[in-house]
């Protein structure tokens, strides 16, 4: 689902042929359901384009649009986020609902799990109220199946009064069906009554809602029934529209509202809620027939291997080492890279520079391209060499555990942990793709659901989660120090626990309450993970090239005007403070153009001058909790403003250096690593 | 102090309600005159200008009402699932027989609830201030089950609205089945056919009637 996201905040900008698309479209097909219903892949299926489909549920920001052929005419299929109820409770709901009031669908398809009917048809009657015509997909049927559920979809439809259609997205069984039903509903509205409510706490519920329709005088395109409803449950956007619309008659409207909620203890939707599900629960116990009580099959003991803490957690160190460390770290950033350097830009590199050289006879301009940190080599080599390789497969890895259904399970185990830093379970995604990009994860931290969870994620990134291009340096960089890779990594988890504890007692608020859904154990498909793969490094291509272009051009202007040499000056003292040659100030500054970079400087640095064990590690320490890189800083500046963006980079830059400053103390006193 | 009669425990819930949740001035007007005289001369109420007002031992005698009749809804509607209709007509006369002791021992069956079935608060006794339990309790929070245990959700208490919406996401209502697969460190509970992961503080605002299923 990130990278759905991904994938639209960056095609936002070029969706020129897609809009011609649907502007020949004559009709709107919605596709609405609750999340992790298969509806992505359903999409797929109606309209030929493939979107990205993920496990973990609730982070689908963006809308995916689609043309399909239906009954001789041609549809704009719109695939709305993940929506529970009516009522939106997230900005996901709330653009589901939207959709719905503003595109005026032709016929809305709901996408719903077969396999847990009473919460799919607590939906159905919601969405049969907004007087549209209705088809319900009732998809994963093959998982219903292996349930040993059998489920009667004539008699369902019947009591429905509309179509249902069994359907498994995944191998498109029922797509044809489905189809047909779609064409043949045009025209013909749902039942609206689909649910009479009884009174509750004495006040009659459809009294009410028959004297709000009756005031009702606007043209609203969703029915006078769910527009009533939503009024009385005290939607804020609806009461807005109203009005503005019935000027006149909103004042009795606003009355009766009152009149109904003001006495309750309890909100209204609450009460409609579980009225619709007694409703549901009814009408799925006649339609249902269950073979025997369901027992733990061999994926719920594998799934209990997981979330369990003292299986969970060996379980969770083999992949960060396996999948991690051996695949990404070894096999991506060792072999792969040294590859493509060595054998792909050391071939390209030298005719190309003598080209340069030719074109450009400017020593000045000739430094901006092919310079030590010109815009080919820091920008393209740098970016496509070095990181691009390191990315994908740590992306690749990454949409494995999503395919999987891996991630829900960590949140889960990690959530209490989490909480004593003020974050929830749900943080999990971001602070792991953290280890791959940092820049990726601050843009993911969106998907968290309070401004408090954001920021504290935001700031742990920034301090003490090394990305993937860093740790490859410095690992190679401290591998000959006994113990000092276990030291740097110490400190490196007690600067992240400490810090976060710091943030959740500083910063207002509470931890979120934690909820998650945790879908079946899948085996991975190839399509899936290669296709969430690419959308994210299409994704880094389209966002981070540039900002190392960038980075390019600023160094080089930094060197030709003198500015560098001066911070570098500057750096020097705390440099010296905590116990480092001073040369090692430019590897510093140069960190923060290409993160790793600065690691490679030092490298540089311990080959010519030599370092001490104890150097090493408290400069590899400082480097790591040294200001992310220039693309990180900007990309956090974007996303909390840039006042937030400069306080946590000045934060960082103490942490830094006193953490460093401590740690070559506390070396230098007990004489380790000398 | 002499058996009230039900009238005149009535009476005192009613002057509870209106003096400690609604903050009204209650008159002597539409109440029946021979219980008022039977509580005044109890000292549990007293008449000044106009205004009926309850006396400190009035007070707590009327907490005890409404403790007893909102006790007695819970267990109408948790134990024996009556509609609100029955709620109504035999919660009042329930209430009556609860008596001496009895509460506590409803009200520790019940998990020491906090609020009516109308969202009302049940004002606390002494078992709810020992956390009292027993094993013939039939209602617990999600978050006092044993893992493995089967239920099915009896009713949602939660002071935020937004928690009970996001437990109402999930689709944690009244009446469905239940499954706790795993307590820690996460409560991961089973609904129908799915799985969900919550936190002890949104498991500790579903209430669940015990079915069985202890491993």
């Amino acid at each position: 689902m990130i990278a759905k996201m991904l994938q639209n905040l960056t095609g936002a900008r070029c969706c020129g042929p897609e809009q011609k698309t649907t502007e020949q479209a004559t009709g709107t097909i919605a596709l609405v359901g609750q999340p992790n219903v298969g509806k992505s892949v359903l999409f797929a299926n109606l309209t030929g384009t493939y979107v990205a489909v993920s496990n973990y549920p609730g982070t689908t920001v963006e809308v995916a649009r689609g043309t399909a052929e239906l009954a001789g005419r041609r549809f704009q299929v719109v695939d709305t986020p993940g929506m529970y109820s009516l009522l939106p409770l997230s900005e996901e709901e709330r653009v589901a609902r939207d959709i719905l009031v503003d595109e005026q669908p032709d016929v809305i398809v709901q996408v719903g799990d077969a396999r847990n009917l009473e919460r799919t048809l607590t939906l159905t009657f919601q969405l049969m109220e907004t007087g549209f015509p209705l088809v319900l997909a009732l998809n994963m049927m093959d998982e219903a199946r292996a349930a040993g559920l059998s489920l009667d979809t004539d008699r369902l439809s019947e009591a429905l009064g509309m179509p249902v259609v069994p359907t498994v997205s995944v191998t498109r069984e029922g797509m044809d069906e489905l189809r047909e039903a779609i064409g043949q509903q045009q025209g013909r509205p749902a039942p609206v009554e689909a649910v009479r409510y009884a009174p509750r706490e004495g006040v009659d519920i459809e009294e009410a809602v028959q004297e709000v329709e009756g005031l009702l005088e606007g043209d609203y395109r969703l029915s006078p029934r769910c527009l009533a409803l939503l009024l009385l449950q005290g939607d804020e956007q609806v009461h807005e529209r109203v009005q503005r619309t019935d000027t006149t008659s909103y004042p009795r409207i606003a009355e009766v509202v009152d009149e109904v909620t003001g006495a309750a203890q309890r909100p209204l939707d609450y009460t409609l809620t579980v009225q619709r599900r007694h409703r549901a629960q009814a009408l799925s116990a006649e339609v249902t027939h269950a073979a025997g009580e369901r027992r733990d099959t061999l994926r719920d003991r594998l799934s209990d291997l997981m979330t369990r803490p003292l299986t969970g957690l060996p379980i969770l160190a083999v992949v960060l080492y396996f999948a991690f460390y051996q695949f990404v770290g070894v096999f991506g950033a060792d072999v792969v890279v040294h590859w493509i350097e060595d054998d792909v830009f050391d071939l390209i590199t030298p005719p190309f520079a003598s080209f340069v050289e030719t074109v450009l006879p400017w020593q000045v301009w000739q430094e901006l391209v092919i310079g030590d940190y010109g815009l080919w080599t820091l920008g393209l080599r740098y970016a496509v060499g070095i990181i691009l390789p390191i990315v994908t497969f740590f992306f690749l890895v990454f949409a494995l555990f999503e395919d999987v259904g891996y991630l829900p399970r960590l949140a889960l185990l990690l959530d209490r942990t989490f909480k004593k830093i003020g974050l929830s379970g749900r943080a999990v995604i971001p602070m792991v793709l953290g280890f791959g990009c940092d820049t990726m994860a601050t843009m993911v931290t969106r998907t968290l659901n309070t401004k408090r969870e954001r920021l504290i994620s935001i700031i742990l990134l920034s301090v003490a989660v090394p990305c993937s291009a860093q740790l490859g340096v410095i690992m190679a960089l401290l591998s000959g120090v006994p113990g000092a890779l276990l030291l740097w990594a110490g400190v490196m988890l007690a600067v992240y626990l400490g810090v976060g504890a710091v943030a959740a007692r500083v910063l207002p608020g509470r931890a979120e309450p934690f909820y998650v859904e945790v879908p079946p154990l899948r085996l991975p498909r190839l399509r899936n993970v290669l296709a969430k793969t690419f959308a994210r490094v299409k994704w880094y291509f389209v966002e981070i090239l540039p900002l190392f272009l960038i980075a390019s051009v600023l160094i080089w202007l930094g060197q030709l005007t003198g500015i560098f040499g001066l911070i570098i000056g500057a750096l020097e003292h705390p440099v010296r403070w905590i116990g480092l040659p001073a040369e090692t100030a430019a590897v510093f500054l140069l960190g923060f153009f290409r993160r790793d970079y600065g690691a490679a400087g030092l490298y540089d640095i311990h080959q010519t001058v030599g370092l001490s064990g104890r150097q090493l590690v408290v400069s590899a320490v400082a480097l790591t909790l040294f200001l992310p890189c220039i693309a990180h800083f900007l990309v956090t500046a974007r996303e909390r403003g840039w006042r937030t963006g400069l306080a946590i980079g000045a934060m960082v830059l103490a942490i830094s250096f006193s953490i460093a400053f401590a740690l070559n103390q506390v070396l230098t006193h007990l004489g380790a690593l000398a | 102090m002499p058996q009230l009669s039900d009238k005149a425990e009535e009476i005192l819930e009613h002057l509870w309600i209106s003096t400690q949740e609604q903050d009204t001035r209650p008159t002597a007007d539409a109440l029946p005159e021979e219980e008022l005289a039977v509580l005044e001369r109890e000292g549990l109420v007293v008449t000044e200008a106009g205004t009926i007002q309850l006396t400190p031992g009035g007070l707590e005698e009327a907490r005890a009402c409404i403790r007893r009749h909102r006790l007695a809804e819970r267990l109408l509607s948790d134990v024996l699932d009556s509609s609100d209709e029955q709620l109504h007509a035999a919660g009042c006369k329930f209430e009556h027989g609860l008596h001496h002791g009895l509460q506590e021992q409803v009200c520790t069956m019940l998990g020491h609830p906090e609020r009516c079935p109308h969202g009302k608060p049940i004002p606390s006794g002494e078992c709810c201030r020992r956390k009292d339990s027993t094993p013939g309790q039939v209602l617990v929070p999600l978050s006092e089950m044993e893992s493995g245990q089967e239920g099915v959700i009896a009713y949602l208490h939660s002071d935020r609205t937004e928690d009970l919406r996001k437990l109402m996401a999930i689709g944690a209502l009244p009446g469905t089945r239940l499954r706790l697969r795993q307590r820690f460190p996460s409560y991961l509970l089973r609904l129908g056919n799915s799985e969900f992961a919550v936190d002890a503080e949104l498991a500790g605002q579903v209430y669940v009637r015990r079915t069985g299923g202890a491993e």
